[in-house]
């Protein structure tokens, strides 16, 4: 597949930020108490992805390599800020639905972590692809987390949306799954579904212990495996 | 020199950064103040149905400069709370119809939690109103929708008491399952205006 849309299937499927390289999963459990939420989330922090990665993979041929932390982090924090500030002051009903995730999204991990693996390194057309297909798979892994906990923790199908349903009044809800613990019990019960279904790349097992993950590997330098995925 | 180069490039980030929020801050000030005087007016209205126009007697003044005393000597359990605001509700012909009372419990899971209280002249709470509340989403957030939310208006008789039996007697409101601060705070909230409003009434 060409260049462009192997970014989009990259964020989706073969390095879903949510299942495969686990990041920002601190929101995620904390804002997937129901489908719509689950998506409201994923789509802010889209926005901001495309629009971080864009500034920084523009600003990467200046900022330079030992302070590239520092001033990633002032990028992102001072572009969120004006976002807020602007939809506050000018779009007051988009706030009133947004305006709870905005400071969640500043310190999501996956921000920083695509700027520093991917937006810091490659051309601005490619960093905004990668923005909006990681974009992309954390708001269908956020939705899908909302959808089996409110499903499970409060017996509703996409409450929140026009579809809205319940399940029948017999039903009784396992609340804890709309809960702390629930989260956690979700997501790995996904993940570990997934890796059954070997979604995952498993590579060519030349190296013990090798499953194919090489942005997450701690043995890159000296792997013998490295990008043969 | 590579480090002086290097400092001297994040030097001028955040710089850049520095003035373009400042720049922004300033263009955004008034329209924000804007939409916080509009809600602020929404809310107000919401609460006291039949209401025209809100002022400010003298009276209402000198009480809400005694707010702290008067919520302390009312034995009635508030917690962290505080009368931010109150006001007169007056009808078309100029006639009072009751108050709106602006409080505040800082009780809440996530921070404080403000309310537009509505009571009119015989002491009946009308409703309430949501200003300022950042609870968690499908938790404590849920006290904006109908069915907690309405449990607050038409209610006679003294302060309100949380109860978490889901069979609310005459003066219990039923909390949020999963939300106890939540509801305890707007509870809390709720009452310290009760209380404020009694004494607007009294004197």
């Amino acid at each position: 597949m060409n260049k462009y849309v192997e970014r989009i299937y990259n964020g989706v499927a073969k390095e879903n930020p949510t299942f495969i390289l686990m990041l920002g999963m601190c929101p995620t459990l904390a804002v997937t108490t129901s489908a719509f939420n689950g998506l409201g989330m994923g789509l802010s922090t889209m926005v901001v992805l495309v629009a971080s990665n864009l500034l920084i993979s523009m600003l990467r041929k200046i900022i330079p390599d030992k302070v590239r932390i520092p001033a990633y982090i002032v990028v992102v924090a001072t572009l969120v800020t004006v976002v807020e500030m602007l939809i506050k002051a000018f779009i007051p009903s988009l706030y009133d639905a947004l305006g709870l995730y905005i400071p969640l999204i500043v310190v999501n991990c996956i921000i920083l972590g695509r700027a520093e693996s991917y937006a810091s390194k490659n051309p601005p057309v490619l960093s905004a692809l990668d923005g909006v297909g990681m974009g992309l798979g954390f708001s269908i892994a956020l939705t899908c987390i909302g959808f089996f906990r409110e499903l499970i923790g409060e017996g509703t199908i996409l409450s929140g949306t026009p579809l809205a349903m319940s399940l029948p009044e017999f039903y009784e809800p396992v609340t804890i799954f709309v809960l702390a613990p629930g989260a956690f019990l979700v997501l790995a019960l996904i993940n570990a579904f997934l890796n059954a279904l070997h979604i995952q790349n498993n590579g060519k097992k030349k190296v013990e212990g090798c499953d194919g993950n090489c942005c997450s590997c701690s043995g890159l330098a000296d792997c013998a495996s490295r990008d043969q995925n | 020199m590579t480090k002086l180069k290097d400092a001297l490039i994040l030097f001028v980030i955040t710089i850049v950064a520095g003035l373009l929020l400042g720049g922004v801050n300033e263009v955004t000030k008034e329209p924000i103040a804007e939409q916080e005087a509009l809600r602020i007016a929404r809310a107000y209205q919401a609460v006291s149905p039949g209401a025209q126009s809100f002022e400010q007697s003298e009276k209402i003044l000198t009480l809400l400069e005694n707010s702290e005393t008067l919520l302390a000597d009312s034995g009635v359990e508030l917690g962290n709370v505080q009368i931010e605001d109150a006001v007169e509700a007056l009808d078309a012909s100029g006639n009072l119809v009751g108050y709106v009372v602006k409080s505040t419990s800082k009780d809440g899971y996530n921070g404080a939690i403000t309310l537009a209280v509505g009571v009119s002249l015989d002491g009946t709470l009308q409703g309430i109103d949501f200003i300022v509340i950042s609870e968690t989403k499908g938790l404590g957030m849920k006290a904006i929708e109908a069915p907690f939310k309405d449990q607050f208006q038409n209610r006679t008789g003294g302060p309100l008491v949380l109860t978490k039996s889901g069979a609310p007697a005459e003066n219990e409101i039923d909390a949020i399952g999963g939300a106890t601060f939540t509801s305890s705070a707007t509870v809390h909230a709720v009452n310290a205006a009760l209380t404020f409003a009694s004494a607007c009434m009294e004197q």
